[in-house]
Formats: structure tokens, C-alpha cells, sequence
């Protein structure tokens, strides 16, 4: 038996829950679902990683910019895994079963998030290869032709991409406690994820770049048709008017400005983890999660706009 | 002595249907049944003593606490077992991993220990040979028992079961009176069933629920009294009888005021039950 939280004998302890996390993390961990998913990604990242995309000098959008689209497959997975888990509960039989035990649904939902932890560190680990194997070439290639550069990603890069696998869970988890229908559920996680992952070149556009699940630390601007050379030389890369585009489109990598908007994913993690609680009965530490979450929302997307000016030009490039 | 279970006037109900109306009851330890046709209240009522549900009127006390205070809620949870009428599991889960996580949610964190408490129930309902096969793939009866063995983690002080012998054969259903008859003597028992020969077999006490009110509440052989003397066969339903069924013997079973010389037989408590509920459960005891 665990002890409770001191002076509030109403809920049931921290070692209850850390154990509920323990048996949520080795659920996920054996889930089949998670680990076609995680293959899917090590197969995109061992393409990305070996056919040049990185390092060959391409498109800043399409190179560099698309430094965690392996992962997507990954994120799917990590959406369908934890709304699954957390529809697990039938109203009428477990749920019923469950709610005469200690522990709260509430308890329940919080030791079911912990278990994002699974398909981040997997996410995590699949960057790193793809990081090492990137290094390991020589760096990244921003841009083609004259105007390009090289660069080292830094481990904040490796971030990104495990925040996104991370919230997608999250959300499957937030999505079960709204909408109850495993088959809903699924379809409409599917429809958000080929919004985020599969039309990636609307994150390229601002406004929506800011509010991206993933996206690189390459933002990008329309130079016009006839920039400076000065203008030129201030970017990372630059992709000169062809095919696709008749103006000059250049994408440097800004740290500050993936800083703030890792910090607005992160607030989204929370937010969406505040929401599930929200939906799983009440909890005064819910309202505090729900404040978290806003506050790096609210940070993460007025900085991303604060430190860049493109951020707010509609429909520009970001 | 603080009882397991006090209620007063307790009432509960349903968009406009009654399900309990003004229900008194104190339980002593040991098993008590609870009898009573379709839709007469027990199920309710379990729920209320399960802390899954709260009552609309009256105060409830189960194991001297209050459940409609958090405090109390927990205090309650933390001694209590609990199989609802259906308890399903998840289905891809063993029945070893199953009543693993519920034992989690019962606040035993230490694995070691709790592993050998989820060996000890899975072997008390004889699923040990079986705790490693998926839920999916064990019989209706089987999954009964899984859910049956997680009520029992923990030597819960009052164990809830809803209709716990439905789906189990007739072995395991002695098996089960025999996990019953294992547990302390101060443990608390409070099961619902359709099933009088459980009743007789299981517990001492019996109390019959009709209507959302409680009928009787007493010892099983006063149940079984309520009727001595206003049994008989006969060769046709006697319309004298409050009750009439037909035996597989293809004579009647009466229950009622006798015809004088009526062929008397000794009565048991589903006798003193159908006086008590009438045609509804006679037609339930019948089938």
C-alpha cells in the first residue's frame, strides 16, 4: 500500500501513479502498432540520411526544411497508440470495474500520458541516427548552387521531432477522452496527421509555420525577383527563381526562432495533457496544467512572431 | 461495532424511473444475498455500495465511512472489491497483466509482492494455468473468473459481486462457493444473484429487493420459513396458489395457501422469495 499526498488523504500517492505509469510505459512499449510505426520512420530516416537530402544542396524547403518528416510515420502511430489505450475503459464493464479502485480516472489518464515518453524516446533515438549520419557526411546543405552553405545541426534540432511524436500521443489520449469512438478517433487523428505531416509545405507559409507540430529550424523568405547581393549574403542558402518559383527564396537556420517555436509545441504537449485531465474528472491540478500549457503556447507563438518579422505577413514565406 | 454496510432511506432515480426508493439495510460480516427479480434495484444498489454511484436521498456508510467525502470515497476503495454485472476486461491483455494493472490501481506498487498476490487469485479461481493466455481467447466463463479474481485482490474487507456465478459451469461454481467459504470470517460479502440454490448454499443472510424496495431482510432459513407449509405438488397449477410452476417431473409446484390434504413439500428459500415476489421471479425460478 502507498501513502497518500500528505494532508490531502483524497487522492491516492505518487507512487501509485508512477507505478500506473510503469505499467502504461510497458504497455506502450509492446505495442506492435508503435513499432510499425517506429520502423516506417527508420526506413524515411535511413532514406533521408543516405540519399542526399541533406547534404546534396537542394531546395531550402525541401532539404533541410524537411529535417523531421521522417518521423511522421512515427507520430500516426503514437496518435492511434495512445487514443487506443486510452479507450480501453468501456463505460459499462472496465470503467465501471475501475472506478470502485483508488485510483481516479483522472490518476488513470495521467499515468496513461507519462507513457509519451515511449514514442518520444523512440522518435529521439531516430534523430540521433539521423543526426549521426548527417554528421558524419559532412553537415547539412542549405540551398543550392552558389548561394549555399553548410552547417552543423545542434542537439536543440534533435528536439523537435520527439516533442511532435510526443504531443501526437497526447492528443490520441485528449481525443479518446472527447470523443469516444475508437473508429472517430482514428479517422479524424488520421485527417490532422496528413494535415501536419503530409501537406508540409503549408508550415513553410506563414502564418501556419508558427503554429506547425514539426518543422525544421530553416525559416525561409520571399527575396522578390531582384534582391541585393547584400540581401543575398545574409541567408544561409538561397534558391534562385525556377520551376516552381519565379522569385529568389532563402532559408537560413534560426535557433532563437526554433527555440520559441519548440517552446509552443511543448505548450501544446501540456495543453493537450491539461485537456485529457480536464476530460477525465476533476482535479484542482488540472486548472494548473491547463495554465502551463496556455503560457507556453502563448510564449512560444508571440516570441516565434516577435523575433521574425515574416512570421506575420499572410501567406508569406516563414 | 462499526457495520460494513449502513444505509438509510436511500433512494436513486433514473430519468423518472425509480430504482431504489427509501432502502434501509445494515450488513454484518459474512455473505449476504441479494435477491430479486429483473430490474428490482440490485444492481443499483451494488453500485451505491461499490461507491460507482450516489444516491439521489438518504445517507450511506459502508465500512464506517462516508462515501460522498472524497476522503471517505478513497478509504472505502482502498478496502473494497468489486465485480460489476459486467465486467468485461481488455481483451488483449493475459488475464496475468489484466488483474496486474488492476492490482496497480489498488495502490500495490511493490511488483514482487504484488505479482504473488495476482499468482494467489488467478490460483484461488482457477486461472492459474491460464494467467498467461490472452482474455481474448478464454471462455465467457474464464473472463468471468478474471474479473472475479481481481475483485479479490488485496483481502478486500467487503467484496461487491454483481451476478458473479453467471457464465460459470457447475464445477466452477463450486469452486467459487469454496473461494467464498475461504475468506476471513470478518470479510463482508454483499452478492447479487437470480440464483435461490446460491443463496442456500452461499449465505447465511439474505436480503430481497422488488421494486426498488426492500422485502425481506434476514437470515436464509427464515426466508425458507416464510413459506413452510404453503408448498405443495400437484397435478395442475392450483389457482389458489400465489405462485405455480411446473417441475421437470411434469407435476406443479404451488406456492400459496394450501387446499386442505394438498400434498405438502419442504420449503426452501426460493419458495419464501416467490411468496415474497411473485409471479416476476417465479417465472425467473422456473426457467
Amino acid at each position: 500500500m502507498t501513502a497518500a499526498v500528505a494532508g490531502r488523504d483524497v487522492v491516492v500517492g505518487r507512487d501509485t501513479v508512477a507505478a500506473m505509469a510503469r505499467a502504461e510505459v510497458r504497455y506502450t512499449a509492446r505495442n506492435p502498432v508503435l513499432w510499425a510505426g517506429a520502423a516506417l520512420s527508420a526506413v524515411g530516416t535511413w532514406y533521408v540520411s543516405t540519399d542526399g537530402t541533406f547534404t546534396e544542396g537542394r531546395s531550402v524547403t525541401d532539404g533541410y526544411g524537411t529535417w523531421e518528416l521522417a518521423a511522421a510515420p512515427l507520430a500516426l502511430a503514437a496518435f492511434l497508440v495512445g487514443n487506443w489505450a486510452a479507450l480501453r475503459e468501456r463505460p459499462a464493464t472496465t470503467a465501471e470495474m475501475f472506478t470502485s479502485t483508488p485510483a481516479r480516472r483522472w490518476d488513470r489518464t495521467l499515468g496513461l500520458l507519462a507513457a509519451a515518453g515511449v514514442p518520444a524516446i523512440l522518435a529521439l533515438v531516430l534523430m540521433a541516427a539521423q543526426w549521426t549520419a548527417v554528421v558524419a557526411q559532412g553537415g547539412v546543405r542549405i540551398g543550392q548552387g552558389r548561394w549555399s552553405s553548410t552547417v552543423t545541426p545542434t542537439p536543440l534540432e534533435l528536439v523537435g521531432a520527439p516533442l511532435a511524436v510526443a504531443c501526437a500521443f497526447v492528443a490520441g489520449v485528449a481525443m479518446a477522452r472527447v470523443v469516444r469512438s475508437r473508429a472517430i478517433g482514428s479517422v479524424l487523428g488520421f485527417v490532422g496527421w496528413a494535415f501536419l505531416y503530409v501537406f508540409f509545405w503549408i508550415w513553410f507559409t506563414a502564418p501556419f509555420g508558427v503554429f506547425a507540430v514539426s518543422r525544421s529550424s530553416v525559416v525561409t523568405a520571399d527575396l522578390g525577383r531582384d534582391p541585393s547581393t547584400a540581401e543575398l549574403a545574409r541567408w544561409d542558402g538561397v534558391d534562385p527563381p525556377g520551376a516552381f518559383a519565379e522569385t529568389y527564396l532563402a532559408g537560413s537556420r534560426d535557433l532563437g526562432f526554433h527555440g520559441l517555436h519548440l517552446t509552443y509545441v511543448l505548450g501544446l504537449v501540456v495543453l493537450l495533457a491539461g485537456v485529457a485531465l480536464a476530460r477525465s474528472g476533476p482535479d484542482r491540478r488540472t486548472r494548473a496544467v491547463l495554465v502551463a500549457g496556455l503560457l507556453l503556447v502563448v510564449l512560444g507563438v508571440a516570441g516565434q512572431f516577435l523575433v521574425h518579422d515574416g512570421a506575420g505577413t499572410w501567406m508569406g514565406s516563414l | 461495532m462499526t457495520l460494513p454496510v449502513a444505509l438509510a432511506g436511500v433512494g436513486k432515480r433514473f430519468r423518472g424511473t425509480t430504482a431504489l426508493q427509501d432502502v434501509t439495510l445494515e450488513l454484518r460480516p459474512g455473505v449476504t444475498g441479494l435477491l430479486g427479480p429483473n430490474g428490482a434495484g440490485k444492481t443499483t444498489l451494488l453500485r451505491i455500495v461499490a461507491t460507482a454511484l450516489s444516491p439521489d436521498a438518504g445517507t450511506v456508510r459502508v465500512l464506517g465511512a462516508d462515501p460522498a467525502d472524497p476522503a471517505g470515497r478513497l478509504a472505502i476503495r482502498r478496502r473494497l472489491g468489486y465485480l460489476p454485472q459486467e465486467s468485461g476486461a481488455y481483451s488483449g491483455f493475459t488475464a496475468f497483466s489484466f488483474v496486474d494493472y488492476v492490482a496497480v490501481l489498488k495502490e500495490m506498487t511493490d511488483r514482487s509482492a504484488r505479482h504473488a498476490e495476482v499468482r494467489r487469485v488467478l490460483d484461488a479461481v482457477g486461472l492459474g494455468d491460464r494467467a498467461h493466455q490472452r482474455i481474448r481467447a478464454l471462455s465467457g466463463g474464464m473472463r468471468r473468473r478474471v474479473g472475479l479474481a481481481q475483485a479479490l485482490l488485496g483481502h478486500p474487507d467487503l467484496l461487491v459481486l454483481d451476478e458473479p456465478t453467471v457464465g460459470l459451469d457447475p464445477e466452477q461454481r463450486l469452486r467459487f462457493r469454496e473461494v467464498l467459504a475461504g475468506l476471513p470470517d470478518d470479510a463482508t460479502v454483499l452478492l447479487s444473484t437470480h440464483l435461490t440454490e446460491d443463496v442456500a448454499a452461499l449465505c447465511p443472510t439474505v436480503v430481497v429487493l422488488d421494486s426498488g424496495r426492500v422485502l425481506f431482510h434476514g437470515e436464509t432459513t427464515a426466508l425458507a420459513a416464510l413459506a413452510d407449509g404453503r408448498v405443495w405438488d400437484a397435478e395442475a397449477p392450483d389457482p389458489r396458489a400465489a405462485v405455480s410452476w411446473r417441475t421437470p417431473e411434469g407435476r406443479f409446484r404451488n406456492v400459496g395457501s394450501p387446499p386442505p390434504g394438498a400434498a405438502l413439500v419442504p420449503a426452501g428459500p426460493e419458495h419464501g422469495y416467490l411468496l415474497l415476489t411473485g409471479s416476476t421471479a417465479a417465472e425467473q425460478v422456473a426457467s
